[in-house]
């Protein structure tokens, strides 16, 4: 009724931290996608090394624009009051209900209430943006997933599900699965423009190139870098196969999204995979030199959209795939940024 | 590559943490096409399965019906028809610019040789131009007389085809209730459809099957132990199914008077939501694991008694009456249906299900149009507790009531005792809610959106089955009978806005019991 506030229920609790105020923004972003649909208790960590001393400090705001659908809790803490916050944060934890983890940093990195915090959580999110070195983090991520306990999800990872799942679509049967076998290039356009939120562009287009390595058992041979274009030598059994991650504005995409995926066979035939403009669906080219085959359309599931984010991120688990990928990404000598 | 080949196939990119379930190529052919349900539901469905992206990659859709039209007007009515009914709104134009593409319209009689033919060449071209690959869903959106007919001419044409050579191709029939109007006819319509069909081509749509709170009725009695340990004649009083409507019969009078509520809403609908809360777990969440267990339902319902049917069995036909503080006209008065109409448009019942974990339990439905109220709801009344503890406190404890509410306001809740604070306070009833408005934001799709995907998927878990319809059919045919026989006294006997005829209070009072008040 109107005037009346309306509570609505929880589904889960949401505990996100960060250190980099760059971040902030943009977590804060991605749990809007979220509570607009799924209410959910947030507890959002902010570490600000630019306190001296001790500093700790709570606050309750509720979400800008989704009134009273769910709270969040705020903590700022300084670094030496960060051990506090897995003490603090327990009262206000709703009992019962999942408690996902967001962690706004490298997970690899040393961090004294990482370790606390995921032992509330059940399900750890981590963002490999926050990685400089990709090998060094693929590296030390293997190592982690072998000792966690918990689900765990790459946000990146969980991106490229709609690709991932174009591609399976794609190459479904065995007799198009055989294209792939045939592989010379692939090439991989994303996007690329000026974002303060997200600087290492290329991860969802590294990722993806990884995937298909890690599946179809690329043996990594080199790697070359041309300003921001990264080509990537593999061979593809017998032959010699060249990814291509090339980079390119498209203002109505988000940072680093990808948007072609361009195969070429041996034999000259040419797979391309293009993101519609209304992105909810991928359209499919097959040709060859003679001829063009008529071009379907697939459905594309992108995580920007509140369900399917919550499905990618929070409900699905990463699958052995994702541990393929790292161990392919952990092979190759990846710039630092 | 050889089927050998293509059956041993293990595709790498498939992930064993996901599932994949896309809907097959194919054309679907709508016959009855300039119908209303065409218009409220189909093309809304497959409109907004296109903005979901679960349309088929390949996909063409073909209205069939005897009016004269072109593509463009099938393709402008339905513009009209999308605009107002789709559940995602507003229309996006770019995706009806697409999705009106793939729209086209045959017009034929269902029985004209030529039509058929001429379809069949149609069906064709558009396969070669949408590569849809020869697989074909026909939904029969018209009369049941017409389903014999038309599924006979698609067969003689080629266009169903036999289920040896859908290891390349397939063919599925969708058909809308009634299946039949008594178990006689159900057995002939049986009977003429297979004798062209197999089962598996077989779709026997009940859209409450669709909806996202009936489906939930599986995951909520089988993922929560708590809830399924009590479930059966230990600890439950009774079940109340109520599917109340508080609309008229608006233009379905010539349908209606041939139906009435029996063969309407609880022959089929009801049946569905009863085997759903009665069933066993089923072994697997295979569609036929699921519908087995729904038959024994169906198979163990006690039959009624001839002698005591006007006990147990209760029809009412509303009156004038009011709805919402407006003034409305009674059953009679409705267009298309007689001023001496003995027609129900209520029907209330007892029935028994004697297995093990239901004897003595009764079911009582009730369903009605003109009630106060739109509400479909089961409510699950445990036994009471043995009642010694309160009774110094003259405490009178209410019963605990589960109540799984369809629609609207789609939830769950339950209701128990709890003591008011205070020193030597009564005890309070009170109520643990679900709302899944509260918990989830997302809008569910429509019933009739997610039995298209389905079929085209090929999966017929939320179809019946021609099992289930004929045990049904079983159960009801000789209260029709006896109706047919026996007309009603004093129709109508309730008042419009009211909760039935007073017989139907009588019923379950004899029963000691009450409905509940929604």
């Amino acid at each position: 009724m109107e005037g009346l506030e309306t509570i609505k229920g929880y589904l889960f609790n949401l505990i996100i931290y960060t250190d980099q105020k760059r971040r902030s923004a943009y977590f804060h972003n991605l749990v809007h996608t979220f509570i607009e649909k799924y209410p959910c208790r947030v507890i959002f960590i902010q570490g600000d090394e630019t306190f001296k001393g001790d500093h700790l400090e709570t606050c309750r705001v509720n979400p800008t624009g989704i009134g009273n659908t769910c709270d969040q809790l705020t903590i700022t803490a300084s670094p030496s009051q960060l051990a506090c916050v897995p003490v603090v944060i327990l009262p206000h934890l709703v009992p019962d209900l999942p408690i996902y983890l967001v962690w706004g940093q490298n997970p690899t990195s040393e961090n004294p209430i990482l370790t606390q915090l995921q032992k509330l959580s059940s399900r750890l999110v981590y963002d490999s943006e926050c990685a400089n070195n990709l090998q060094d983090f693929s590296k030390k991520m293997l190592s982690m997933i072998e000792r966690i306990k918990i689900d765990y999800m790459d946000v990146d990872w969980a991106e490229i599900s709609g690709w991932r799942n174009v591609i399976t679509q794609t190459f479904h049967s065995a007799e198009k699965f055989s294209l792939l076998k045939r592989c010379k290039h692939l090439l991989i356009k994303f996007n690329k423009i000026d974002d303060q939120f997200i600087t290492h562009f290329a991860t969802q287009a590294t990722y993806l190139q990884g995937w298909l390595a890690g599946q179809l058992e690329w043996k990594y041979q080199s790697i070359e870098y041309n300003d921001d274009t990264i080509t990537i030598h593999y061979k593809n059994g017998e032959i010699d196969l060249e990814v291509v991650l090339q980079p390119q504005e498209r203002s109505t995409l988000i940072q680093g999204k990808i948007f072609e995926v361009d195969w070429n066979t041996i034999d000259n035939l040419s797979v391309t995979l293009s993101l519609a403009e209304i992105q909810s669906k991928v359209m499919v080219y097959f040709s060859t030199p003679e001829q063009c085959n008529l071009p379907f359309s697939l459905p594309f599931s992108d995580i920007q959209k509140g369900l399917n984010a919550m499905k990618e991120i929070f409900y699905f688990r990463a699958s052995d795939h994702y541990y393929n990928m790292l161990r392919v990404l952990s092979t190759i000598p990846w710039k630092q940024n | 590559m050889d089927k050998g080949m293509e059956s041993q196939f293990v595709n790498p990119l498939i992930e064993d943490t996901r599932q994949y379930k896309t809907a097959d190529s194919c054309i679907m052919v709508i016959f009855g096409a300039t119908g209303d349900l065409t218009a409220r539901k189909l093309v809304p469905a497959l409109y907004n399965l296109a903005i979901e992206g679960q349309l088929p990659a390949h996909f063409a859709c073909v209205g069939f019906a005897r009016r004269d039209k072109t593509h463009d007007d099938f393709r402008q009515e339905m513009h009209n028809a999308v605009n107002e009914h789709s559940r995602i709104q507003p229309v996006d134009p770019n995706i009806w610019q697409t999705f009106s593409e793939q729209l086209f319209y045959h017009r034929s009689e269902f029985d004209n040789d030529d039509g058929y033919k001429e379809l069949n060449e149609f069906l064709k071209q558009l396969d070669a131009q949408f590569g849809t690959k020869g697989n074909r869903v026909y939904y029969l959106s018209t009369q049941p007389s017409f389903f014999s007919n038309v599924i006979e001419n698609l067969k003689q044409h080629h266009l169903i085809y036999d289920t040896n050579q859908e290891s390349e191709k397939w063919s599925r029939v969708i058909i809308e209730k009634p299946f039949g109007h008594d178990l006689n006819s159900a057995i002939a319509l049986q009977n003429e459809i297979t004798t062209y069909l197999d089962e598996s081509q077989i779709y026997r749509i009940d859209h409450y099957l669709g909806k996202e709170t009936v489906q939930n009725l599986l995951v909520f009695r089988f993922s929560n132990p708590i809830f399924e340990s009590v479930w059966n004649n230990r600890n439950i009083d009774h079940v109340q199914i109520t599917v109340s409507e508080d609309i008229g019969i608006g233009t379905r009078g010539r349908f209606f008077e041939e139906a009435g509520m029996l063969r309407d809403i609880v022959q089929n609908h009801m049946m569905q939501l009863l085997s759903l809360v009665a069933m066993e777990p089923p072994v697997s969440l295979k569609a036929n694991a699921i519908r087995d267990e729904k038959v024994k339902v169906m198979e163990s319902l006690r039959p009624f008694s001839r002698k005591k049917l006007d006990e147990v069995v209760i029809r009412g036909q509303y009156g004038p009456g009011y709805i919402d503080g407006v003034q409305v006209k009674g059953y009679q008065q409705e267009e298309n249906v007689s001023r001496a109409s003995q027609v129900e448009t209520f029907v209330a019942l007892e029935l028994f299900i004697d297995n093990w974990r239901w004897t003595g339990v009764p079911f009582y439905l009730r369903a009605g149009k003109r009630l106060p109220k739109r509400a479909t709801e089961i409510s699950i009344a445990f036994k009471d507790a043995p009642g010694f503890l309160f009774e110094t406190q003259n405490a009178k404890i209410d019963s605990n009531v589960m109540v799984i509410r369809i629609q609207p306001d789609e939830g769950i809740s339950l209701k128990m005792n709890c003591k008011v604070p205070g020193v030597g306070s009564p005890i309070q009833p009170v109520k643990m809610n679900f709302l899944y408005s509260s918990y989830f934001g997302a809008i569910s799709p429509e019933a009739y959106e997610r039995l298209i995907c389905d079929c085209m998927s090929g999966d017929s878990t939320l179809f019946a089955r021609d099992d289930e319809v004929l045990a049904s059919w079983r159960q009801f045919t000789p209260v029709l009978e006896y109706w047919e026989s026996t007309p009603p006294k004093g129709f109508p006997n309730y008042q419009a806005g009211t909760w039935g005829p007073q017989d139907a209070d009588a019923l379950i009072a004899a029963g000691r019991r009450q409905w509940r008040l929604i």
